[in-house]
């Protein structure tokens, strides 16, 4: 933490506010005619200070007053000691006040109820950072790094121990890389000049969790003759306006297979009342943040269940959710936590991987692009956000700009691209789906709605799972092409491709 | 990585269930990843922050992903 004047100020104006108003209680006390407003005062004037000049979050402010206040009580005791005159008056509370904030601070910490104040120090904002990914050569072995490894210090280890090296050359020679965080520049320094083992290297950024607040909307009801019996399918827009068709495709249809789809993200609430039927058994079953349980409503919340929302899954019978954490609980992940999630997804047999999630990068890190192409090896179609950087183009957003990966723009109920929607005139595989105001579940038996190109994602997804239910060979250049062919030429087309028209997708490999 | 100095208005997005960013002077989009201290959480206050890229991705989407290494309101 860095110490200011107002760190040390504060705390000795508090000492001094305090010893005058000990001296005018000890005065009142022995008889003597000693004004006690003015101490008063001053001690007030300090604990405005204090309150003005700390930063962070309520439990900061107490805490931070307790301690000051605190240790100023015990040096007037110490002083009144030394004078012989009732210390006991100021020692005895001093000593409270000192417990009382380290108490109250330690359990606000647990609780997250605490910033970068007083106590909190640099750690409030520490980063766990220090991490780099390396790709060694096929033919080389992390021992010819062993010199500069223990140079700086550097822990190491397979970044993906589940693929082996005749499965994926990329992957398996890719190792994470632990070192001091103010090495890490060096290190990749020195590791790209050894072209000879190193293949690509790049950091791995991690970072400590702290919950976003949350800011939701939600919309009024609609009446309306529908299919489905889910109560909450008023709320849902797109589904209004197209969910009978597709519903009345598949209400005697038999499919193939029960497509899985793959929910990269924070999680998935397996238990949500409208989830639990459609969840299968993955490694992310519960959700701190939401955004994925979000997601897994749109790919296939079940529907006709009399419960919640409605997804064109009708009765649950056509896709399959799962879930795998590629994000941390504040919804960031490291390049190595989403590639991992990818691969895992990959091997689970997905047949559809649906990343709402991206950075803006022309450039893919190398690792996420082998994941992806890991995945596609296997047969997956990959479904990637275009982002939400209000009209950048999504070859400047990765994963989307991956070669392979399907790329969905976000439109509005007028079918006019969103306005925080990136467009998408460069990549090949470009699809508008909706993507505002989008009513879906929530951790807790929640609904509520977002916006944004998440929300359009796990929708193409949840389509691309019903086409592959029924074609379960569908490559991921022919769903594209279905869904462009039978998708509708908007306003904004030219800017982020057609806007999918499912049922007609889905009549289409009936 | 590189640290770098900013200064811009603090902004508030309702995509993807909402979320706290830095519209620099010169216009460019920061997110920390690690959000924004709650006492800087008022849509339009002026800051200045220290930052550095962050490699990593998120639901959010918008602007670059930075870790704040520091932040503090006002202009100087």
């Amino acid at each position: 933490m860095e110490i200011t004047a107002e760190h040390i100020f504060g705390p000795v104006f508090a000492t001094v506010a305090m010893f005058f108003y000990g001296r005018a209680i000890v005065g009142r006390a022995s008889g003597r005619q000693i004004r006690i407003l003015p101490a008063l005062i001053l001690i007030m004037g300090a604990l405005l200070f204090q309150i003005l000049t700390t930063d962070g979050t309520i439990i900061d402010v107490v805490c931070r007053v307790l301690l000051s206040f605190g240790v100023a009580m015990i040096i007037d005791s110490r002083y009144l000691a030394a004078k012989k005159e009732h210390p006991k008056m100021f020692w005895v509370p001093g000593l409270l006040a000192l417990m009382i904030s380290f108490v109250l601070y330690f359990f606000a910490s647990l609780a997250g109820y605490t910033s970068n104040g007083f106590f909190a120090g640099d750690g409030a904002q520490d980063i766990e950072s220090g991490q780099v990914l390396i790709e060694l050569g096929p033919d080389d072995a992390i021992s010819e790094l062993e010199e500069v490894l223990e140079k700086y210090g550097a822990e190491y280890g397979r970044a993906f121990p589940m693929v082996d090296l005749d499965e994926n050359e990329d992957l398996a020679q890719t190792y994470l890389v632990r070192l001091p965080q103010d090495q890490v520049d060096a290190f990749l320094a020195e590791v790209r000049r050894d072209t000879e083992n190193v293949d690509h290297s790049g950091y791995n950024s991690v970072i400590r969790l702290n919950p976003p607040s949350v800011a939701r909307r939600t919309e009024t009801s609609v009446e309306g003759n529908f299919l489905a019996n889910d109560p909450q399918l008023p709320r849902q827009w797109w589904i209004r306006r197209d969910g009978n068709a597709v519903h009345q495709l598949l209400r005697n249809a038999r499919p193939k297979k029960k497509a899985r789809v793959a929910i990269v993200d924070t999680g998935i609430d397996s238990g949500h009342e409208d989830l639990r039927g459609i969840f299968s058994k993955s490694p992310a079953d519960s959700d701190i943040q939401g955004h994925g349980t979000h997601c897994a409503g749109l790919a296939g919340a079940a529907t006709n269940n009399g419960v919640g929302i409605a997804s064109y899954n009708w009765e649950g019978r056509f896709v399959e959710v799962r879930g795998y954490k590629g994000l941390s609980d504040d919804g960031s992940g490291s390049v190595e936590q989403v590639s991992e999630a990818i691969i895992l997804a990959a091997e689970d047999g997905a047949d559809v991987i649906s990343l709402s999630l991206g950075s803006k990068t022309a450039l893919p890190p190398f690792t996420e692009r082998a994941a992806i192409e890991y995945a596609l090896q296997r047969g997956c179609i990959v479904v990637a956000a275009a982002g939400n950087n209000r009209g950048l183009d999504a070859r400047e957003h990765s994963p989307s700009n991956i070669p392979g990966v399907i790329a969905v723009a976000a439109t509005n109920a007028q079918d006019r691209r969103a306005p925080f929607s990136n467009i998408n005139t460069k990549l090949k595989m470009p699809l508008a789906a909706p993507g505002m105001d989008i009513f879906s579940t929530l951790p807790a038996g929640k609904y509520e709605s977002y916006s944004g190109t998440s929300m359009a994602t796990p929708i193409v997804a949840g389509v691309i799972g019903i086409m592959r239910a029924f074609a379960p060979d569908l490559s991921p250049q022919k769903a594209w092409r279905i869904l462009h062919d039978t998708g509708r030429e908007i306003e904004d087309s030219h800017e982020v491709g057609k806007l999918i028209q499912p049922a007609a997708a889905i009549k289409a490999v009936l | 990585m590189t640290t770098q100095k900013i200064t811009g208005k603090i902004t508030h997005q309702t995509t993807e269930g909402g979320f706290w960013g830095i519209i620099s002077d010169d216009g460019q989009r920061y997110r920390p990843v690690e959000g924004i201290p709650q006492v800087f959480q008022k849509v339009g206050l002026q800051v200045q922050a220290e930052i550095e890229p962050y490699a990593g991705f998120s639901v959010f989407m918008w602007g670059e992903n930075v870790h704040l290494r520091s932040i503090s309101a006002g202009n100087a």
